[in-house]
């Protein structure tokens, strides 16, 4: 497990999210550019080189296959389980593919339509006249059109994401994060080419790609942040630290790595352990059969709710329920009956400078993420004093 | 050549080092790993510092990992010792990171010794673990450690498993034994047990005026583990 120092102890570690798919957006864009090169004749489209609309197929079809794949597979990496990586690619293959090629084809269609030649003309004749050799002018007529484009290729590369994670929500996360990253990745393509300003194409398509991918994956993770509504983190074993966010209505959790939410290194957690369901904001567990009951707050059980603070034990791991709630003046604490947790006894909300501890508070508009929480006491080596010598 | 060979022929008072290796990851907390290794030191220091020719032929030295490892106690005669740091949780299983440290640890140590005027028999290592390593190129700088053509100064290593630990993992960490605990016996109990075997081994290991070190049997509640063989071609 990495370092906890950058996390609140309590709550969710939102930044961490949108970084990840940020940083796999921008490893994306590196791979999106290697393929789309494919694509990229001297003379045009090497495929379909005929037909400039299933060029642009193929060619968006390659990038997002690059970017969707290094998004989709960020999660299991980031989990250090391959296999997730692996499958959640191998599931959303057909969902990139399909989409890019769609994307592409609607994207030049729109692009093809809302370029008038005849004003494109009139601008080159403009910026030759004032030596404009960057010639914004043009920019600023191609600019919108290929915003919609790559905005469209955003939207459905994250849709892509979200069908490797057979998540509705994640799909709609990704459509919205996707298509905003592309709509203003989009928008500076242009404009990544008059600052990188070589005399070839490729250093500045790799750039772009480069923003493009790193936008999409952080504004998907920004989303994805946006509307967490309840999370697990880990606070024992060997995962400790490591946090799921809970995105559908039903989340199995348990040792195989086909889960939304996969323990490792615990033997004592079943494949598929406990299914987890937030229905109209109450959230309840169901020990899934053959598997061993679970303890809440230290009291055994095979099902019941779930609520913020509380701990739950999966097998010998230890999980801590996070809940983000609409009234930060909220204080229920967990029914803590035996264990020594009673430290957790608030719900953090994560758009609130209150302190987590604390009781009523409306005056907490929305911000960032809270961290005015003071971090947890390190704890102390213990000094074991020998035994005297004889 | 035996478990104890020489590294090199010199003169001198003979010493066997020993390095007690604890996992500290957050598991060994809830087990009750790090109370039965805290409670067991001070018993394992009395029995060796009391005894003057232990006492003579051994050196101990403790060590930590988690999510790094760590050097709790330098290597030392057990009578020079008043008292040291504990365990204590941490995160992580990272056996690189100890197995890195000790590579270091013991040639350092070893020449300090041999500055000293020792003749120093290859070292020993007590590697206690209750779970399975988070890190996954672990191999590499086990066999960096452990691979007598790598590492002039590779220790013998006896690997103890509790709880979650695997008895697959913990074979191959063991160079010359290895012990995994049953799966119904508690984990702070079989850990009390293995504080036991190793305080008795490192006890047989430096009686004599020529230390011979001595694998424990399988402490109560462990079972012994068969090493892996290196095939013959």
């Amino acid at each position: 497990m990495g370092s906890l120092a950058t996390l609140d102890s309590k709550g969710f570690n939102a930044s961490r999210v949108t970084l990840t798919l940020g940083i796999a957006g921008v490893v994306g864009g590196l791979l999106g550019f290697g393929l789309g090169e494919i694509q990229i004749g001297d003379d045009g489209s090497r495929f379909f080189s005929n037909s400039v609309n299933a060029g642009s197929a193929v060619y968006f079809s390659l990038v997002l296959l690059g970017v969707g794949a290094a998004l989709v597979a960020s999660q299991g990496i980031s989990q250090k389980n391959a296999q997730k990586a692996a499958e959640t690619v191998l599931r959303s293959l057909p969902a990139i593919l399909i989409g890019g090629a769609v994307a592409g084809f609607v994207a030049q269609i729109l692009y093809t339509e809302m370029l008038n030649s005849d004003e494109i003309d009139e601008a080159i004749r403009l910026c030759s006249r004032q030596s404009d050799y960057a010639c914004t002018a043009v920019d600023n007529l191609v600019r919108p059109a290929r915003a919609i484009g790559w905005m469209i290729a955003g939207g459905l590369s994250g849709l892509a994401l979200g069908i490797g994670f057979q998540s509705k929500k994640r799909m709609q996360n990704g459509v919205i994060g996707g298509a905003v990253g592309g709509l203003i990745g989009g928008l500076l393509f242009d404009s990544v080419d008059n600052i990188i300003g070589s005399g070839s194409a490729q250093p500045s398509r790799l750039v772009a790609l480069l923003l493009i991918g790193a936008l999409m994956g952080a504004l998907i993770g920004l989303v994805d942040t946006l509307r967490t509504d309840m999370w697990l983190t880990v606070t024992s074993g060997e995962m400790t630290g490591q946090q799921f966010i809970i995105y559908d209505e039903t989340t199995i959790v348990g040792c195989a790595r086909n889960v939304p939410i996969t323990i490792l290194a615990d033997r004592d957690v079943a494949e598929h352990h406990i299914s987890i369901s937030r229905v109209g904001g109450v959230t309840t567990f169901q020990c899934l059969p053959t598997a061993s009951p679970i303890t809440v707050n230290g009291s055994t059980s095979t099902s019941g709710s779930l609520s913020n603070g509380d701990i739950v034990t999966v097998g010998s791991t230890e999980l801590r329920v996070g809940e983000r709630t609409a009234d930060s003046s909220s204080t229920a604490a967990p029914a803590a009956t035996g264990q020594a947790h009673s430290d957790t006894t608030s719900r953090p909300d994560l758009y609130s400078h209150t302190p987590e501890s604390k009781t009523p508070s409306s005056d907490s508009a929305p911000v960032q993420p809270s961290r005015s929480q003071p971090p947890p006491a390190p704890k102390k080596r213990p000094t074991i004093q020998m035994k005297p010598k004889d | 050549m035996s478990a104890t060979d020489v590294e090199q022929v010199q003169t001198g008072e003979q010493v066997l080092p020993f390095y007690i290796v604890c996992d500290e990851s957050a598991s060994m907390a809830y087990n009750g790993g790090i109370d039965a290794i805290n409670n067991g030191l001070p018993d394992l220091h009395a029995s060796i510092a009391s005894d003057p020719l232990v006492n003579d032929k051994s050196r101990i030295c403790l060590i930590s990992f988690s999510d790094d490892a760590e050097v709790l106690c330098p290597l030392a005669p057990a009578s020079d010792i008043d008292a040291l740091p504990g365990v204590m949780e941490k995160g992580a299983t990272s056996f690189s990171a100890v197995f890195r440290l000790l590579k270091t640890q013991i040639a350092q140590d070893i020449a300090m010794l041999r500055a000293d005027g020792f003749q120093v028999f290859r070292p020993a290592v007590f590697f206690i673990s209750d779970g399975e390593p988070t890190d996954s190129d672990w191999q590499d700088s086990h066999r960096e450690l452990t691979d007598k053509s790598l590492n002039p100064h590779a220790p013998n290593i006896i690997a103890f498993g509790v709880d979650q630990a695997d008895g697959d993992t913990i074979r191959q960490v063991g160079t010359i034994a290895a012990f995994l605990a049953e799966q119904d016996v508690n984990p702070g109990n079989a850990l009390k047990e293995i504080m036991r075997a190793l305080t008795n081994s490192i006890l047989q290991s430096s009686s004599s005026s020529s230390p011979t070190l001595v694998i424990p049997p399988a402490p109560d509640g462990t079972i012994s583990l068969p090493l892996d063989m290196m095939d013959e071609t």
